[in-house]
């Protein structure tokens, strides 16, 4: 009875938090229908500078707490203006990404990546109420969570702003109409939602250590209030919070402490599946469903391909390639490890930009087909290329699943879904020791085919370059035929492609499935060819980095993901070792090309190659005369 | 006998009932209007045959079958095709490929048959080009055939949807709205597309439109609702002389005094 009335009130400590965090989420989204992923990080960096203010300034902690908290507010409300171009929701939740990137490395770069002890507001001796300790602390989390609700209330009751602010979040035009300015509106939200994500960062930081990854997992949690409250209901996500941090305690009491972290994704997924509005909430309209205003890629399913000399040369050049660097197994491997990422991220494009179904949670399933690979080779002795189609098939069943359960939920929810498998899967690979053997990962055997062993770079080279063109091949025919048109004419128009008789359920599952089979062909090859993997391999970091290569290179367009890959892959080279940088440009072009060239590299490439024509048309025109002027076009045209 | 019947449909939305104990039957080859003011329900009634709703009662029969066993994807295989008030069009696609989606259920190649490309695909895909490229052409669509619907101007785009569903070879085609917002060239064009469906393709249409001139120059019968109510039912002559309809439209004589007043 003791022992659950302290993880009770231990629940209600950690479950306050999850709740501010959550309270911050919900009220920017209430307002402007934004998410915010980059909240975490955000929380993170203010903590960060209270840690300064105390540690280097030696400011008295109030002072420093106060001055995080002003930080906080500013940098909410910097974000809310990068943000303000974003046109589309899932533009708003890859420039979010973006922020994530930038922040997590430019701490790192501050603060580095080891990490600090935080001290304690309060640094009393426990006491004991009715045999439960409390430490003065832990009061003082929940007395200031207590009151910070109540002036959110209040503000929203009783101030013109905070009730003008409610207006909004169910009109925006009559709202501005009736003389609100929006504008101040839409900043003091943002302010509140950083104070609050500000003060969540330095009530946490004690708790454990304070590193760059202070709010990775603290967010999915806070994500799991939110939905679990209702994303719609300030009460009610409040409720979410301190449930599941109650539910948390007691499932680490009396099944699993290993279950802990998982808990809170498994809950996400059971929640969403079956009561998607959460306790207290209404149903929210589904974000992504209504694509009116969504940019998206163009398609046409007849546009004749490239033409025969161009294939050739990309052959030739992808074949001469590791003839040039034959001595260079360092620019090799990391040629071999482009491929693998092409397979990927093709396969990613499949849902992202055919599909318009978000995953934020790639690595998972790369994690899912290089686990896969591995163990049938060492410990059920299938050979490689048995182990390698066997793994692209476990993971397309994963994505069935994935699939089935994509059905239910868009846009917001998915990408708040796949976010959790993207983190939940690292942590089950490190808690499942047996099979994985946790921390210390796995040695992969070494490819082989029949008697042709492949354990060089240069041979690798081959056996990648040949599945990256069967994945070209394949995807093609897939994308020219009904099943491409069907993907893109659901992502279009659900409706009316329905009233066309495409199936919503089966291709939206198939979409999942065919990315996942490309995620697993990709994850049995990298196991194989780097030899070794382990749970950090895969982290959520990896996912967004595919989901970045995919933006960065251009959405919808198979030259598009595979430059992203290129790109993702081959910059670190040139800033090798220095993790924060790459981060930081990585994070930097996508958040550029997110907000203002939606379609990416590939599409710099176009209107490079349409100014490059004009150009020659012009000159044409003056130094040639109009026939051959038409003679450059009919050129062009076939090309 | 008729193609489509309607037998006392009811569907209420959070206690309105959109739709009250309404019936009506649609004979092959006829072209049938149904009008009414705004909000009377006439779009509910579409989504109810294209199965987007549920009736709460009643029952709908096409070709003696009941529709409402069936799933909204199954209905186009059934024979009913439709365009939609707002557009559903794909926007990111050619007109072309709307036209090849419109087939979507007339292809029946495998996965694998489509990932490699094997030769049932390409005999497949030629037909259905071939089928689209005729449409396009009575439509007078061909310029467009490559350029994405979202660059078309909107009376381009209404054409491209009702063209969309014509390719599916459907035996009852459901036209919501056809002409709203052309100007009266275009009106007249879309008229005349309406009339070929009879009279070139033996295509029954059931037909919702404001525009009054449009709807009694080829409709045979109009029903017209009101409150989801059907309150009257004729030839274009009739409704034209229908009281009931004319209050339904222009409000009751003493209420119209009364607001003077």
């Amino acid at each position: 009875m003791l022992m659950l009335g302290q993880t009770i009130f231990n629940g209600i400590v950690i479950g306050s938090l999850y709740a501010l965090v959550a309270l911050g989420l919900v009220i920017v989204f209430k307002s402007t229908n934004r998410i915010n992923f980059a909240y975490g990080q955000m929380a993170m960096f203010s903590t960060f500078i209270g840690y300064t203010l105390l540690a280097k300034f030696h400011l008295p902690f109030m002072l420093a707490f106060i001055g995080a908290l002003v930080f906080s507010a500013l940098l909410a409300v910097l974000v809310r203006n990068i943000l303000r171009p974003a046109k589309s929701e899932s533009s708003v939740i890859v420039a979010t990404l973006a922020l994530y990137m930038i922040f997590t490395a430019v701490a790192g770069i501050i603060w580095g990546w080891d990490p600090v002890s935080f001290p304690q507001v309060f640094t009393g001796e426990p006491f004991s109420v009715f045999g439960i300790i409390m430490r003065p602390n832990d009061l003082f989390n929940i007395l200031l969570t207590v009151i910070l609700m109540l002036m959110l209330f209040l503000f929203f009751k009783f101030n013109l702003n905070g009730i003008a602010m409610r207006a909004l979040s169910q009109n925006l035009v009559t709202t501005s109409l009736m003389g609100a300015s929006v504008n101040k509106l839409f900043t003091i939200t943002w302010a509140i939602s950083g104070i609050l994500g500000g003060v969540a960062g330095i009530l946490v930081a004690p708790t454990s250590f304070l590193d760059t990854n202070l709010m990775a997992v603290f967010l999915l949690k806070a994500f799991t209030a939110a939905v679990l409250g209702g994303f719609t209901s300030y009460p009610g996500v409040v409720i979410g919070g301190l449930s599941l941090g109650v539910m948390e305690g007691l499932v680490s009491s009396y099944i699993s402490t290993d279950l802990m972290d998982t808990f809170a994704f498994v809950l996400l997924i059971i929640v969403l599946l079956i009561r998607p509005e959460g306790i207290l909430g209404k149903r929210i309209r589904m974000l992504g469903k209504t694509s009116s205003t969504e940019e998206s890629g163009e398609f046409d399913s007849s546009r004749p391909g490239m033409s025969m000399r161009k294939k050739l040369a990309f052959l030739i050049v992808s074949i001469a390639l590791p003839f040039v660097f034959q001595g260079n197994t360092y620019i090799l491997y990391f040629a071999v490890l482009t491929g693998i990422y092409m397979i990927l991220a093709i396969g990613l494009d499949f849902l992202v930009g055919y599909t318009g179904k978000i995953s934020l949670g790639h690595a998972a399933l790369l994690a899912i087909g290089a686990y896969s690979s591995v163990i049938l080779t060492s410990k059920v002795g299938f050979p490689f290329w048995l182990a390698l189609l066997s793994a692209g098939i476990i993971t397309g069943l994963v994505g069935l699943l994935l699939g089935f359960a994509a059905l239910r939920l868009s846009g917001l929810y998915l990408a708040i879904v796949t976010l959790g498998l993207g983190t939940a899967v690292p942590q089950i690979l490190l808690k499942w020791d047996e099979v994985t053997n946790g921390y210390t990962g796995l040695h992969a055997a070494i490819p082989s085919i029949g008697f042709f062993i492949i354990d060089t770079e240069f041979e690798m080279y081959f056996l990648v370059l040949a599945i990256v063109i069967v994945t070209i091949i394949v995807t093609n025919n897939i994308l020219r035929s009904k099943i491409g048109r069907a993907f893109v004419a659901l992502r279009d128009s659900e409706a009316g492609a329905e009233a066309m008789g495409v199936q919503l359920a089966k291709y939206q599952i198939l979409a999942f499935v065919i990315s996942a089979f490309f995620a697993g062909i990709a994850g049995s090859l990298y196991a194989h060819v780097v030899g070794f993997i382990s749970p950090a391999d895969f982290s959520i970091w990896n996912s967004l980095l595919f989901i970045s290569m995919l933006f960065i290179g251009g959405v919808a367009s198979i030259p598009g993901a595979m430059l992203g890959a290129a790109f993702m892959t081959m910059v670190p080279i040139f800033f090798a070792g220095s993790k924060s940088i790459s981060a930081i440009l990585f994070g930097g072009a996508l958040l550029i090309i997110i907000l203002f060239f939606p379609s990416g590299l590939a599409g710099f490439y176009k209107v490079g190659l349409n100014i490059g024509k004009r150009l020659f048309s012009r000159n044409s025109i003056g130094l040639k005369g109009p026939a051959e002027e038409e003679g450059t076009n009919v050129a062009t045209r076939n090309k | 006998m008729s193609l489509l019947e309607i037998n006392n449909i009811s569907i209420s939305f959070v206690g309105l009932k959109a739709i009250d104990s309404l019936s009506f039957s649609v004979d092959e080859g006829s072209t049938v209007g149904l009008i009414g003011p705004n909000g009377a329900g006439k779009t509910t009634v579409f989504n109810c045959i294209a199965r987007y709703f549920k009736p709460d009662q009643g029952q709908i029969l096409f070709r003696g079958e009941d529709l409402l066993a069936f799933k909204p994807h199954e209905v186009i295989e059934k024979g009913i095709a439709r365009t939609f008030q707002n557009m559903e069009l794909f926007r990111s696609m050619t007109v072309q490929d709307n036209l090849l989606v419109g087939q979507h259920s007339r292809v029946n190649t495998g996965f694998f048959i489509n990932a490699f490309s094997l030769r049932k695909k390409k005999i497949n895909e030629s037909q259905i080009k071939d089928k689209a490229a005729a449409v396009m052409d009575r439509f007078g669509l061909t310029p467009y055939a490559n350029s994405r619907v979202i660059s078309l101007p909107y009376g381009i785009q209404k054409k491209v949807e009702f063209a969309r569903a014509l390719v599916s070879e459907p035996k009852l085609i459901l036209l919501d709205e056809p002409a709203a917002g052309m100007n009266p060239n275009e009106t007249e064009e879309i008229t005349e597309l309406i009339k070929q469906l009879r009279s070139v393709d033996g295509i029954t249409v059931l037909l919702v439109e404001h525009d009054m001139k449009l709807v009694r120059s080829i409709c045979d019968e109009i029903n017209v609702i009101d409150f989801g109510r059907k309150i009257a039912h004729g030839t274009p002559e009739e409704i034209s002389r229908n009281p009931q309809v004319i209050e339904a439209y222009l409000g009751r004589q003493e209420e119209n005094e009364y607001a003077r007043a």
